[in-house]
């Protein structure tokens, strides 16, 4: 096939393996169980044609385009692997046996995936790369008073098996067990410190995706037409794939090497997510063999400040603590974002007064910076999956606490 | 035992400003085999059947062994063509997908199901001044589409943006709201009541399936299994189940196995949402047709709240559309709305829906 494609000026090559195992449980009780195992490969031709296939008798069928589109090339050569196993029944066994004696219902998942890719180009670059990542998804249901709630945990890792953190689970499932029968808050115009979750969520969904530079050479995003913007002296926002516990890669899928970027300084757009086709490369990432890479973010970081979780409590008087996110959604053109909190608490005269059910929080990327207070000195990784343009990657943000006035 | 072959081929022209940005080709093969032994089913996916036994997992299996398929051959697949984008006055990101499917399935009865269907899928975005508007959904005749999309985006475009102060009634026109609203009744989430349709709720419409609604229809799922036309919801919720799920809670299948390449998993054909208490679009003073929100894929589907916000819409006044609605929040709970259950008297065919648009803050 290679040598077929030497033909052509411009080509890109992907042999990729990927091997997914996983086991589904509801309530104890295994459902469902995948165990897939993909060998494909994908072929890009003067940057605008893509054909794959996971069938050896087609991989003939390649037709030429007509079209030709410019793509920044790496010439790296290298080798990366991260290859492990985990039993996942031991894995689900400790959980099962954790949540045994608490009356809640539950669906458990439990996966891991394996990823080798081979890539080679026309420039010459010669990369081989293996990531692992495995994780835990649980869905805690609860229901009395005639109401049911759900909260999620989750536990992603791409360098080493995951460990169950007992502690935080019991944690969750107090709070759970703490939802029936309360309010919604309603955070108009309200003081609000967003937990590190949530503040990852924001960093990633509202500004990570505007900054993608195929949306801002496509005017699909916010920056392309404020890319002078100031967004608040607070926000220093940088992304670096070697940061990460679970978005993390050595090279991109176009041969690329991560390194740190820093996008915003200050306030200020220095940088933009690029992939070969829109930039200087190092941020293409790509699901699977089926697909041709796209500008993707890893893992986004939002500089920390130097205050403790306790004084921002004090700093923020009246208002609400929004914890954990249950997803979200951002129109990257209008900077116009949506998310929703798991469960927030109450703050009145600078301490916590209780638990409330979580809640969305909207806002536009151009203005909620501006109206970053403080943030602490504490940081956490949060972990998910990203999907644009139908292909999800895995992601992590790792941000502060961050309070924010008039919500 | 079962075996399958599924062969995808997909086409897709990516379209930028008219120009092609990306032309993507796919072909993916796939064998898979299920059978069962000692109240267990062997489910094995792999590229090909020498492979079997290696990829080969096990499930808990309520049943004596598989039963057997329907046959059948249906062959809906539409001829090669090149698509073009619409032309459009505005900027504009266009994406084409064709999906052909070819599901060769045999069990060990002789029994042999041949189908072939094609789909499309389009997903679309135009620029209105400083905003986008999306539109996105699925057919199976592109071309009578593109005209239909042609003609909703030249409405668009000759409105202007309003902004809406008070609260003005909402009607839902967005299939991935009708998605996630109706996996509410799979088996499976009311016997385990982690949904809310589990706890005898007043839903005030009718939901109907009906596997030849619209093409390519549907006649067999997953499991080898005839579809049926037949009522989910109508004075009571009548749970659906593949295969596996059936024989989990000792029920009969409803030929609603939708999961390869999974061993098991729930979904529909086509359906029909209607009811009784319609509102007339001409008779309201201001109803506001939201064709596209922001949040759906967040709510908490499990308790039913739904939080969101329309990200673009269309505002009419006494059945004439007046302007463009942008960011307007929309908070219910499905509970609450379907007691009474107010639709519009107006039938849209969403995907894989044909629906009396559900309409909220009544």
């Amino acid at each position: 096939m290679i040598e077929k494609l030497k033909d052509f000026d411009l080509w890109d090559f992907w042999e990729e393996k990927t091997e997914l195992r996983g086991i589904e449980y509801k309530n104890g009780e295994i459902v469902n169980k995948i165990n897939i195992y993909e060998n494909g490969i994908g072929v890009r031709i003067n940057g605008v044609y893509y054909y794959s296939t996971n069938s050896g008798e087609e991989s003939l069928k390649i037709k030429p385009p007509k079209t030709k589109v410019n793509i920044r090339q790496s010439k790296e050569r290298g080798r990366f692997i991260v290859d492990y196993d985990v039993d996942l029944e031991e894995v689900a066994k400790d959980i099962i046996y954790f949540l045994k004696d608490e009356k809640i219902k539950y669906d458990l998942q439990v996966a891991i995936r394996r990823k080798k890719v081979f890539y080679t180009n026309s420039a010459g670059c010669k990369i081989t790369q293996t990531l692992t990542y495995n994780g835990i998804f649980l869905s805690l249901y609860y229901k009395e008073r005639g109401e049911l709630v759900m909260i999620a945990f989750k536990d992603r890792h791409c360098f080493k098996p995951v460990s169950v953190d007992f502690e935080k689970l019991e944690e969750k499932i107090k709070i759970l067990k703490n939802l029936p029968g309360k309010k919604h808050p309603n955070i108009r115009n309200k003081r609000l410190i967003l937990d590190p979750e949530i503040c990852d969520l924001l960093i990633h969904e509202a500004y990570g995706h505007a900054l993608e530079k195929d949306h801002i050479e496509k005017n699909e995003s916010v920056f392309s037409r404020n890319r002078e913007a100031f967004l608040g002296e607070n926000v220093t926002i940088i992304e670096n794939p070697l940061k990460a516990t679970w978005g993390f890669y050595m090279y991109d899928d176009e041969g690329f090497k991560a390194k740190e970027k820093v996008l915003i300084k200050n306030g200020k757009i220095v940088n933009f997510i690029e992939d070969g086709r829109y930039g200087e490369g190092g941020h293409g990432r790509k699901e699977n063999y089926k697909i041709y890479p796209i500008p993707r973010m890893a893992c986004t970081i939002l500089e920390p400040g130097d205050y403790s979780f306790e004084e921002m409590v004090e700093e923020l008087k009246d208002g609400y603590i929004l914890k954990g996110f249950a997803g979200g959604e951002v129109n990257p053109k209008s900077g116009y974002f949506h998310f929703m909190s798991e469960y927030a608490y109450e703050v009145k005269n600078g301490e916590i007064v209780g638990s409330l059910k979580g809640t969305a929080f909207s806002d536009n990327i151009l203005e909620v910076g501006k109206k970053i207070v403080v943030k602490s000195k504490e940081v956490e990784e949060s972990t998910g999956i990203c999907g644009k343009d139908n292909q999800h990657v895995p992601v992590s943000a790792i941000c502060p606490y961050v309070l924010i006035e008039n919500a | 035992m079962h075996k399958k072959r599924i062969k995808t081929v997909t086409k897709e022209w990516r379209f930028f400003n008219n120009n092609i940005e990306y032309y993507t080709e796919n072909i993916d093969v796939k064998y898979i085999r299920k059978r069962v032994k000692d109240n267990k089913l062997f489910f094995s996916v792999a590229r090909n059947e020498k492979d079997f036994e290696k990829f080969e997992i096990s499930l808990p299996f309520n049943g004596k062994d598989l039963p057997p398929i329907s046959t059948g051959s249906e062959n809906q697949i539409l001829k090669e063509e090149s698509v073009e984008p619409i032309s459009l006055d505005a900027q504009s990101s266009q994406i084409y997908k064709k999906v052909d499917t070819c599901v060769y399935f045999e069990d060990s009865y002789g029994n042999v199901i041949d189908d072939k269907k094609s789909l499309y899928k389009y997903s679309i975005s135009v620029e209105h001044g400083e905003k986008e508007i999306f539109i996105e959904g699925t057919c199976y005749d592109i071309r009578e589409k593109q005209k239909e999309i042609e003609k909703f985006v030249n409405l668009i475009l000759d409105l202007k943006e309003v902004k809406v102060k008070e609260k003005v009634p909402v009607a839902i026109i967005h299939s991935e709201f009708y998605n996630y609203f109706s996996e509410a009744f799979f088996g499976p989430n009311i016997e385990e009541k982690t949904v809310w349709a589990a706890f005898n709720p007043e839903i005030n419409l009718v939901i109907e399936e009906d596997p030849e609604l619209m093409k390519p229809f549907t006649r067999f799922d997953d499991d080898g299994l005839k579809t049926k036309r037949k009522y989910i919801v109508k004075e009571k919720i009548k749970p659906v189940y593949d295969l596996y799920f059936a024989y989990k809670y000792n029920k009969e299948p409803t030929g609603n196995g939708f999961h390869d390449p999974l061993p098991n998993g729930i979904g529909y054909t086509y359906l029909k949402i209607y009811g009784e208490n319609k509102l007339k679009i001409e008779e309201l003073e201001k109803v506001i047709l939201g064709y596209y929100f922001i949040g759906l894929h967040t709510c908490d589907w499990n308790s039913g709240f739904v939080d969101v916000v329309i990200d673009f819409g269309i505002l009419y006044e006494y059945g004439t559309p007046t302007g463009l609605v942008f960011k307007v929040p929309v908070r219910f709970y499905l509970k609450d709305v379907l007691k009474k259950a107010t639709l519009l008297d107006k039938k849209y065919t969403l995907n894989n829906f044909e629906v009396y648009p559900l309409v909220v803050n009544v």
